[in-house]
């Protein structure tokens, strides 16, 4: 079995999905569903060059300040 | 006056309206006399040839974060302008550029929201005067940027959150006492830290805090811990020491010293991180 062989900055997006799909099972069952398209369309709206490294990596920046913010519990639910 | 009295001695079918006139015009503000002597005078401020000084200012927009970040140049007629590089800035944002973005508040140097790199140092626009040669304006040096010239200070904020800046005692005051006081004494050895206005131009120009940034503390927080460390009325200073007791928090200083060289509040952070390193050593 042959895996895809990512580089260092496509794991950390990745991972990154990773922790913003785990901190939308910490929010309220009812509004997980909300949370969940919210973080999709975060990272679908935008149209990316893969090669545009400094682009990713402020998007990162970005995201992860935004997710700072989204995980905290007083945030219990989302509205777009 | 002279023509007014002639003319009431000559004729007596002279309208009471028409002195009223003439006394009027002959009672002159001294607003209106300063409105008659620019008009008379116009050439005095025409003389006057605009100078002009070119601003090459850091442009980054996040909107189009696909963009490369550039150099944009303005022209600026020093003649029309305040004198520091902050009145030039807002200038510009006035008059030619509006989407140009920096932070400023107090313009007096008290706020340290205008910190920026200014040809090449690490200043507060609003203290810094404008030269005659070309400048160049850029943000802090090696942090990320929002926009422009806004740097994103977040990581700078939770550092200082970090050393607990704030007064702690360890016995619960007794009800008659509102205040903590303090020695005339005690008081003087807080001169040349409190007025620190944590506007990150030191921190910022220190190679060690560049490439450590993430475990080094950098000198303004280090400068404010050494605030709290030595103030009479805190209890808790030991405690304080220990805390910053391992290889990056305090001994990633390596007495570079450019943050005594750029502070524009004229501070020496230097002086307060070796301070701390001798009482670590001490404790």
């Amino acid at each position: 079995m042959s895996q895809i062989r990512r580089s260092g900055l496509q794991t950390e997006v990745i991972n990154f999905y990773r922790i913003c799909c785990r901190a939308v099972r910490k929010k309220p069952i009812e509004a997980q569903n909300r949370f969940q398209q919210f973080v999709r369309s975060q990272f679908r709206q935008h149209t990316i060059s893969p090669r545009d490294h400094n682009m990713i990596e402020y998007m990162l920046r970005k995201g992860k300040r935004q997710l700072e913010v989204y995980e905290n519990d007083s945030v219990k639910d989302i509205h777009s | 006056m002279n023509l007014l009295s002639r003319a009431t001695s000559r004729t007596i079918k002279i309208n009471a309206n028409t002195v009223l006139l003439c006394l009027s015009r002959s009672l002159k503000t001294s607003s209106s006399r300063q409105a008659e002597l620019q008009n008379t005078a116009p050439s005095l401020n025409q003389k006057k040839e605009p100078n002009y000084k070119t601003f090459s200012i850091y442009r980054w927009d996040p909107d189009k974060p696909s963009t490369k970040p550039r150099l944009q140049q303005y022209k600026v007629d020093l003649n029309t302008c305040g004198p520091m590089v902050l009145d030039a800035l807002i200038k510009i944002k006035n008059e030619q550029d509006a989407t140009l973005t920096f932070r400023r508040s107090c313009r007096e140097g008290i706020c340290g929201s205008c910190a920026m790199n200014i040809n090449g140092t690490n200043t507060l626009a609003c203290i810094c005067k404008i030269d005659r040669l070309d400048t160049k304006i850029y943000p802090l040096p090696h942090m990320y940027v929002i926009k422009d010239l806004v740097p994103d200070l977040t990581h700078f904020y939770k550092q200082y959150k970090s050393i607990e800046p704030y007064l702690k005692k360890k016995n619960v005051p007794k009800d008659g006492d509102r205040e903590n006081l303090q020695s005339i004494a005690d008081r003087k050895k807080l001169d040349g830290l409190y007025e620190c206005i944590l506007c990150a131009c030191c921190s910022t120009s220190c190679p060690s805090y560049w490439w450590n940034s993430d475990e080094y503390l950098g000198p303004a927080v280090l400068l404010q811990a050494y605030r709290w460390m030595i103030d009479s009325r805190d209890d808790y200073s030991s405690e304080r020491r220990e805390a910053l007791q391992n290889p990056f928090s305090v001994y990633r200083c390596h007495t570079i010293m450019n943050c005594a060289n750029t502070c524009p509040k004229g501070l020496n952070p230097g002086h307060a991180i070796a301070m701390i390193k001798r009482d670590m050593a001490l404790d």
